[in-house]
């Protein structure tokens, strides 16, 4: 297959970048997305130029390194992520615009490469459990409701991929942050801390520089994991009932 | 006797402003006064179909009446309203503000994959509505319709006169209808936004928000716009000009 790329590049450093054309000729179907791009560098190479610098690292659309923008879409057009995308989701002689995710508080790097440290800050601000969980535990020794454990499980399916907010208008984290703060705090191991997390973790993505919520959805259209807004309803229940106990307990 | 200060750590901000100040907290700001707004749409719709009642729309007139009766309840409910307003206003556009600083250089290619257009144009139905409002209120509350100095068979002020003689003229019935028309639209992503602010908006129940809140704003909208329409269509009639009485000098019904 040919496909006409339109590849931003953008130097290291230098805040702008432009469009650079390339044409990626006799491309197999079965290529995945990055294969595709693996297949134009390498020609870059040969021919002694730059090649594009993108991220990637499992290949297997579970570390959430993958970070494109193909088509005005990240992580492309279906669900999944970049890196599970197959070039024969595209027509032969398609113009495929790729673009680095496009977020405040996630400046470009270089080409396709964005800094998304702000995500691991946010997480540093409680989407952890401090309590040691020690070894593996017997079989229902700390026992939770299977419809508790399938909905956590469902926040916890978000691998850090950073899609929410480049999807978003705003630039907004809060499918991101909802989803750590929903599957840490409906779990027993995560409920003690559960109102410190959702304000701390709220506090930092806000110092971050994201955007707010306006509800759009475009978040969970394009999430690889699938999680759905409900939870960032959820969020915004957690992080008001947080809030007012807050209150109460600083007056107390 | 003096108590031995326990220390609390370091001094931490006022939690009630960290709440108002962060993003959560100024979406339920908007949510909480977006919600008190439908509040009174439902309200001020519920009195305007009094109109109805009555073969000379004679029900609003008595509503009027009502409402007129203790001026201290309704510049109560008027400053609440105007204050409610202005947190709306000054929230949603705060948000705005805050989002397009968020997302500095925007794509190339424009995607949307399952945002609607109601709720990309927010900021733009809020403005036209509240364009729309300020001429409504100079027009019908403020009393600088044309219409606005009639009286009807027992002296009350003939608010329906006032309002369907207004609609007979097409441009106020078209800007009516066109700012009605905003405020569907800003019903329509606004409704269901407030579930999913408030944190009530489930994974079974969210479709059935959207598609409740959708409808309820179009009925909504079609409750305000029967006026107009009725008023052209000649469905709704102003009290014959021969059979009118002159107010009495005292007892003015007008506010
Ligand atoms: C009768 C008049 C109005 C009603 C009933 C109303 C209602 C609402 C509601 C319910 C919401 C959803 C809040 C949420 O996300 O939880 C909303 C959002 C919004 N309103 Fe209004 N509104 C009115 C007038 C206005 C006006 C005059 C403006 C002028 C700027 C405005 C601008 C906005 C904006 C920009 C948003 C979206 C905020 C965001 O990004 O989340 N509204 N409105
Ligand atoms: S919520 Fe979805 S889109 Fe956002 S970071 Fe997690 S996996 Fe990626
Ligand atoms: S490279 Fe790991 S998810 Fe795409």
């Amino acid at each position: 297959m040919n496909f006409h790329l339109k590849i931003w590049r953008q130097e290291e450093g230098s805040g702008q970048g432009t469009f650079q054309d390339l044409e990626a000729k006799d491309i197999p179907s079965e290529a995945s997305f990055l294969e595709m791009l693996d297949i134009v560098n390498d020609r870059l190479t040969e021919a002694g130029e730059e090649p594009v610098a993108f991220d990637h690292d499992c290949r297997e659309g579970i570390c959430g390194a993958c970070s494109l923008t193909i088509n005005g879409i990240p992580q492309g057009p279906g669900r999944g992520t970049a890196c599970q995308l197959y070039m024969r989701k595209f027509n032969d002689g398609e113009t495929i615009y790729i673009e680095p995710f496009r977020v405040g508080a996630f400046p470009v790097v270089k080409d396709l490469v964005v800094n998304r440290s702000a995500y691991d800050r946010i997480i540093t601000a409680g989407g952890f459990i401090s309590e040691r969980c020690g070894n593996a535990q017997d079989a229902n020794d700390t026992p939770v409701p299977k419809t508790v454990a399938d909905y956590a499980m469902d926040a916890a399916a978000c691998i850090g991929c950073g899609a929410c907010a480049a999807a978003c208008p705003n630039g907004s984290a809060m499918l991101f942050v909802a989803a750590k703060v929903g599957h840490l705090g409906l779990l027993p191991q995560g409920k003690p801390e559960a109102n410190r997390r959702v304000r701390g973790m709220v506090a930092q993505m806000d110092k971050e520089g994201f955007g707010n919520c306006s509800n759009f959805y475009e978040c969970e259209a394009v999430c690889p994991a699938g999680v759905p807004a409900a939870f960032i309803a959820k969020m915004n229940r957690d992080y008001a009932l947080a809030s007012a106990r807050h209150a109460v307990e600083a007056t107390a | 006797m003096s108590v031995a200060s326990v220390y609390r750590g370091p001094r931490q901000p006022n939690p009630l402003l960290a709440f108002v100040t962060s993003s959560i907290g100024k979406k339920w700001v908007a949510g909480i006064s977006g919600a008190l707004l439908i509040l009174f749409v439902l309200a001020h719709l519920a009195g305007n179909l009094t109109i109805y009642f009555g073969p000379y729309g004679e029900g609003i007139n008595a509503y009027a009446e009502a409402l007129h009766a203790s001026p201290l309840l309704l510049w109560g409910a008027r400053g609440g309203l105007l204050v409610v307003f202005l947190v709306h206003i000054s929230t949603t556009l705060t948000l705005v503000l805050e989002n397009r600083r968020a997302r500095p250089q925007r794509y190339a290619v424009k995607a949307r994959v399952q945002s609607t257009v109601f709720a990309r144009t927010m900021a733009l139905s809020g403005l036209v509505v509240l364009s729309f409002l300020i001429f409504h209120v100079l027009q019908f509350a403020a009393g600088m319709s044309p219409h606005s100095h009639l009286y009807d068979l027992e002296g009350r002020h003939d608010v329906a006169a006032m309002i369907i003689l207004s609609f007979h003229n097409v441009w106020v019935s078209g800007f009516y209808l066109l700012g009605l028309l905003l405020l569907g639209m800003h019903l329509s992503h606004g409704i269901s936004s407030v579930f999913q602010t408030f944190g009530l908006n489930g994974r079974k129940s969210a479709r059935l928000i959207k598609h409740g809140a959708l409808f309820v704003s179009w009925a909504l909208m079609l409750g305000f716009a029967s006026i107009p329409v009725a008023s052209v269509a000649g469905y709704l009639q102003v009290l014959p000009e021969d059979r009118r009485v002159a107010p009495e000098p005292t007892a003015s019904a007008q506010s």
